[in-house]
């Protein structure tokens, strides 16, 4: 079946989930800030960060369940037992990261986010990144632009690469099955951008380029949950979100290109056709 | 001269501190100001030097008036006078970077820094660094520890390369002549670390690694002022700073790899060592 959903329980969804994530806002701040000597031993550390994952879940997932009986979840750490990859349906559902940038929190980098996507009829039209460790509320529903702690963002008006700051996931560099297309891929880019960064937060950088202070961004391997919240943000800011290929972005074979134009994603995908097809590397 | 004694550092820090909060502010100012020109290139650049000479000159004027004598090393050279100086001698010199992170100032990216290091007799003796986005105020004394904020920080135990987490400044590759280098030993050192991690201010990546935010930074081709009161604050903060292959950090020649431990300096220079030792990745030329 097909879900009808008017603006205003769209707008409903959006104030409530907005509401939700705010009020985990201290229970994240709780864990980013707790004092390093509470866990020396590493794994203690780790686990402390699932406490968190799970509680700040919890409370979203709880409430929005409360609130919107008929829709569904797909959570990062729901997922994290399942054995079979979680399915979107037409019906309401929430994909919901609630640590995204877990390196970054554990150690107190301030890159890291709550992020809350919203997606009926398959199609993402509500997101959420809210970064309390910056004091940064990102928010976007379909049709009714992006905004910052409540102010409208934009992208930035960068069309060209060599104009472009390009993000780029460089740890993907460590995954073996993508060790050799990734550094080709890096080197193309970066190569051929004004400058390249690396937060280790997709929620977040995909909401920078929608503020406007990063321009491009690359990114393969990731779970819905990293993208979902950001890629409606991005959009609503006028970015473009595509496939890696070019193709339209599916949300749940999140391999993308996101970007500040339109010209600006053809110029990356173009690089990433070239850097795919340099031969000449080889690797142990 | 003679030798400098711990009250003279004292002395020093209690005057350069509260001129490094002001200096924050100015910068604040100008962070906050940078979106409204977003639309407009030659604004975003404008901003960008007008900002840079006015902390640099606000911390010169307040310096010289106290210390006339004292020389500078820095960034910005529109206070162009006798006080200026191209080399390190023994003379106190200030070494000040007014914004580091100037591409992330233009952007509101929140990795943005004043700098400001005090040498004497060639050796840092004082650093002070602002990262007012952040609200952090790094500070050091030669000798004493280095503190954030007033509390005491300390570089991480990380050992190991593979439970590392590492800046390498990605951008570098966008510079076509050391571009190769640069991929080869990213190839590695990004192979072999638990993650890479890229932010573009030298000066605040020094930090976090005093912190224990991050286990590593390595850096070539930058400037004294980049590094200068940052290596303080990371030895002060128990971790090593060396030139990339071992030998003894140059100010003045600034290329360093900086990390918790010994340990983990010394694998991340293997790495590097490695990745130099190859035509390309995979041994064979790179192509445009």
């Amino acid at each position: 079946m097909s879900y009808r959903i008017g603006e205003e329980k769209l707008e409903v969804y959006y104030q409530v989930s907005l509401e939700l994530v705010r009020k985990c806002g201290p229970l994240f701040l709780e864990g980013f800030q707790k004092p390093k000597t509470d866990y020396e031993v590493k794994s203690a550390f780790y686990d402390l960060v699932t406490v968190y994952d799970k509680q700040i879940e919890a409370t979203l997932t709880d409430g929005l369940l409360k609130t919107f009986p008929e829709s569904k979840i797909i959570g990062e750490e729901a997922m994290a037992n399942a054995k079979t990859p979680p399915e979107l349906t037409d019906a309401p559902t929430w994909i919901i990261d609630p640590i995204d940038g877990t390196n970054n929190y554990v150690r107190k980098i301030p890159h890291c986010c709550i992020s809350v996507g919203l997606a009926i009829n398959k199609e993402l039209v509500l997101g959420i990144v809210y970064n309390p460790s910056a004091n940064e509320l990102y928010s976007a529903w379909q049709g009714h632009g992006a905004y910052l702690n409540g102010q409208p963002i934009e992208v930035s008006n960068a069309k060209k690469i060599n104009q472009a700051l390009v993000c780029y996931e460089i740890s993907l560099i460590v995954v073996s099955k993508g060790r050799d297309k990734n550094v080709k891929r890096l080197y193309k880019l970066a190569s051929s951008a004004t400058g390249t960064r690396s937060f280790g937060c997709a929620a977040l950088t995909l909401c920078y380029i929608a503020a406007g202070r990063c321009d491009a961004y690359h990114v393969e391997n990731l779970k819905p949950w990293d993208l979902a919240g950001g890629a409606v943000i991005l959009r609503e800011a006028g970015g473009r979100v595509y496939h890696t290929s070019g193709a339209r972005f599916d949300v749940m074979k999140p391999d993308c290109v996101c970007t500040s134009s339109e010209e600006l994603a053809k110029s990356v995908i173009q690089l990433i056709e070239g850097a795919d097809q340099i031969s000449g590397y080889t690797f142990k | 001269m003679a030798g400098v004694s711990q009250a003279d550092i004292e002395e020093l820090y209690n005057f350069i501190h509260p001129l490094a909060i002001k200096a924050g502010e100015i910068l604040m100012e100008g962070y906050e100001m940078a979106s409204k020109n977003v639309s407009i290139k030659g604004d975003f650049y404008d901003v960008v030097t007008d900002y840079d000479n006015k902390i640099e000159d606000f911390l010169m004027e307040k310096i010289l008036a106290r210390y006339p004598d004292h020389k500078f090393i820095g960034e910005e050279e529109t206070a162009k006078n006798n006080n200026v100086s191209g080399e390190l001698t023994n003379a106190p010199t200030w070494i000040i970077d007014p914004i580091d992170g100037t591409s992330n100032f233009i952007k509101q990216i929140p990795h943005v820094c004043v700098s400001i290091g005090l040498a004497i007799n060639k050796q840092i003796v004082v650093g002070v660094i602002n990262n007012p986005v952040q609200k952090k105020l790094f500070t050091t004394k030669l000798g004493q520890g280095a503190f954030c904020n007033g509390k005491p920080i300390h570089v991480s135990s990380c050992e190991s390369v593979k439970d590392a987490n590492v800046a390498y400044e990605v951008s570098l590759l966008h510079v076509h002549s050391v571009a190769n280098k640069h991929i080869k030993r990213i190839y590695h050192v990004g192979l072999n670390a638990r993650r890479l991690v890229a932010y573009s201010c030298v000066v605040d990546e020094l930090c976090m690694v005093a912190a224990g935010n991050l286990d590593a930074f390595y850096i070539e081709d930058m400037y004294p002022w980049d590094c200068a009161a940052g290596s303080l604050l990371v030895k002060e903060a128990g971790g090593v700073v060396t030139h990339p292959f071992g030998g003894p950090f140059d100010i003045m020649k600034p290329d360093l790899i900086c990390a918790g431990t010994e340990k983990l300096r010394k694998e991340i220079e293997d790495l590097l060592r490695k990745g130099d030792q190859e035509e390309s990745v995979g041994g064979k030329p790179v192509q445009k």
